[in-house]
């Protein structure tokens, strides 16, 4: 049964999100006007680097479970780490946690305990900005993301599988991603194949359609195209979106179509919660 | 009547001793032919941080108790636990701050949160009639105590069977606030032992091989009595019999 390896700092996995900097990620979610499609992926990013550090946090130091790749495509492609980390592809969770770009600081309010809200101010790293500019070229980060994810399977063979989430607001324009994405998850440690989700971001109303199980519903050939190359989940993940309130079947993809922020948010954590840290 | 104990103790495969997160009380036998004798294990949830310090006040606090096991008893222990951690906290925060060494934002967060545990204390209280002894029990999350006699298994407390174990146990807090709900959980038993029985507090991992053994018709405590317990445990986790996790186990023969 896959899916089942162990994560240890002697055997460590692996997260790469591939984020979509193409011009249109300018315009807002279509669920929420205010907020610009690329200022909330990165808002999102950078708070699950935040939370995958804190998880891995213990007394001693933060504990390499996972290495974090973040690929930015666009205008210019590559690693989109700021600070420290720029230009680095795959960093240990610990180097992710001793090195954001900077740390910012932001309210939140929180109850006074009398019933009324209080401003709170907390820290905010920032690992991540937001970039959008230029095409999409798609095929080029799911290729790079190929050799980057091989690299690390080399090192560790019996890894819990890399997973490598690609948050996107358009079609690619580097031509059809399915063989890329194919390649990618035709890759394997001893513990499973590589797992591709997909993020689709709306700048239209229509609602989300979250972990689907067949194409069936799907509004057009683009969602059906991403949805064929968004891997299934594994069944501890599917226990996961079952505990979140969605419904599973052993066909469900990681797959989300006209994602509002919320809906990108709650993926994430689905997504990267980890199963067996050790 | 006396006792004679030992505890068999190990980190995750992969990790270092120091990052075991388990605890035991006492750390050497007793001595003595009579008193009130009192074993302790607990099973510090490694997700949290500084679960392994709560376990350590958890077990000692135990043990150190004079008073009857009852539930009543056991809040106020646990109660008193939790304020022996706070001053720890304290003091561990000091000693960061002196080391050069401050907080860090990604650790507030589990700070903030607590350290949490499991407890499982055995009494056994002197004064009982005829030849034999009384013993009591206090458990709280998915540790357990296992009493064997004559090579028959006629304890087994909290947990009977081994798909008892969720993998989510009720677990004891830092925070008092967070632990109406464990509380209510608390389990006590109690019941007489004899000369020649054998006591085990044995942590989740190991306890969960334990009872699967004995429903498949075996003699775990053959194996462990029999066994070195670090090739044991190596092989156990090696074939898939047992989960990767610190394990602990205080056997207490009754003399």
């Amino acid at each position: 049964m896959p899916y089942i390896a162990e994560i240890s700092r002697g055997n460590p996995s692996c997260f790469l999100f591939l984020i979509d900097q193409s011009g249109s990620m300018r315009d807002p979610f279509g669920a929420d006007p205010t907020r610009r499609k690329a200022d909330g992926v990165a808002d999102a990013i950078n708070r699950l680097l935040q939370n995958l550090a804190i998880k891995c946090a213990k007394a001693e130091g933060v504990r390499d479970y996972y290495y974090v790749g973040v690929l930015g495509y666009g205008h210019r492609s590559g690693p989109a780490f700021g600070g420290a980390l720029a230009g680095r592809e795959l960093v240990p969770i610990s180097e992710v946690a001793a090195n954001p770009a900077r740390v910012d600081e932001r309210v939140r309010k929180v109850e006074d305990g009398t019933g009324g809200l209080v401003d709170q101010k907390v820290k905010f790293p920032i690992w991540f900005d937001p970039v959008a500019n230029g095409g999409t070229p798609m095929c080029q980060a799911l290729t790079r993301a190929h050799s980057i994810v091989q690299g690390f399977i080399a090192e560790h063979p019996d890894c819990f599988p890399p997973i490598v989430i690609n948050l996107t607001d358009g079609e690619a324009t580097d031509g059809n991603p399915t063989g890329p994405a194919q390649a990618l998850q035709s890759l394997a440690s001893t513990d499973g194949n590589v797992l591709l989700f997909n993020l689709h971001l709306s700048s239209q109303k229509a609602a989300p359609i979250e972990f689907p199980d067949s194409e069936e519903n799907l509004p057009d050939s683009y969602a059906k195209l991403l949805f064929g190359i968004s891997s299934k989940l594994p069944e501890y993940m599917r226990g996961i979106a079952e505990e979140e309130g969605f419904k599973t079947t052993e066909n469900t993809r990681g797959f989300v179509f006209n994602g509002s922020l919320v809906s990108v948010i709650r993926f994430l954590d689905i997504g990267t919660r980890p199963s067996n840290l050790r | 009547m006396r006792v004679e104990s030992k505890t068999h103790w190990l980190p995750k495969r992969g990790n270092k001793l120091s990052e075991y997160e388990d605890a035991f009380y006492p750390r050497e036998a007793p001595r003595g032919r009579e008193g009130c004798w009192r074993f302790a294990v607990s099973d510090g949830a490694s997700e949290a941080m500084l679960s392994g310090p709560w376990a350590e006040i958890l077990v000692k606090a135990f043990c150190r108790s004079r008073v009857p096991v009852t539930k009543t008893s056991a809040r106020g222990i646990i109660g008193r636990a939790a304020m022996a951690y706070e001053a720890w906290l304290k003091e561990y925060l000091r000693r960061r701050e002196r080391e050069g060494r401050p907080v860090q934002w990604y650790e507030e967060p589990g700070l903030e949160a607590g350290a949490f545990a499991t407890l499982l204390g055995l009494s056994l209280v002197s004064g009982a009639s005829g030849d034999g002894r009384r013993w009591e029990a206090v458990c709280l999350g998915d540790s357990c105590l296992f009493q064997v006699r004559k090579n028959r298994l006629i304890t087994s407390f909290a947990m009977k069977r081994s798909s008892d174990f969720s993998g989510r146990p009720v677990l004891l807090s830092t925070n008092p606030g967070k632990n109406r709900v464990a509380l209510a959980k608390l389990k006590v038993t109690s019941g007489t032992c004899l000369p020649g029985d054998v006591f085990y507090l044995m942590t989740d991992a190991v306890a969960a091989w334990f009872l699967r053994e004995h429903e498949r018709g075996g003699t775990p405590w053959v194996t462990l009595e029999a066994s070195d317990f670090q090739d044991l445990v190596g092989r156990l986790r090696q074939e898939g019999l047992m989960r990767n996790d610190d394990v602990t186990v205080t056997s207490i023969r009754v003399v």
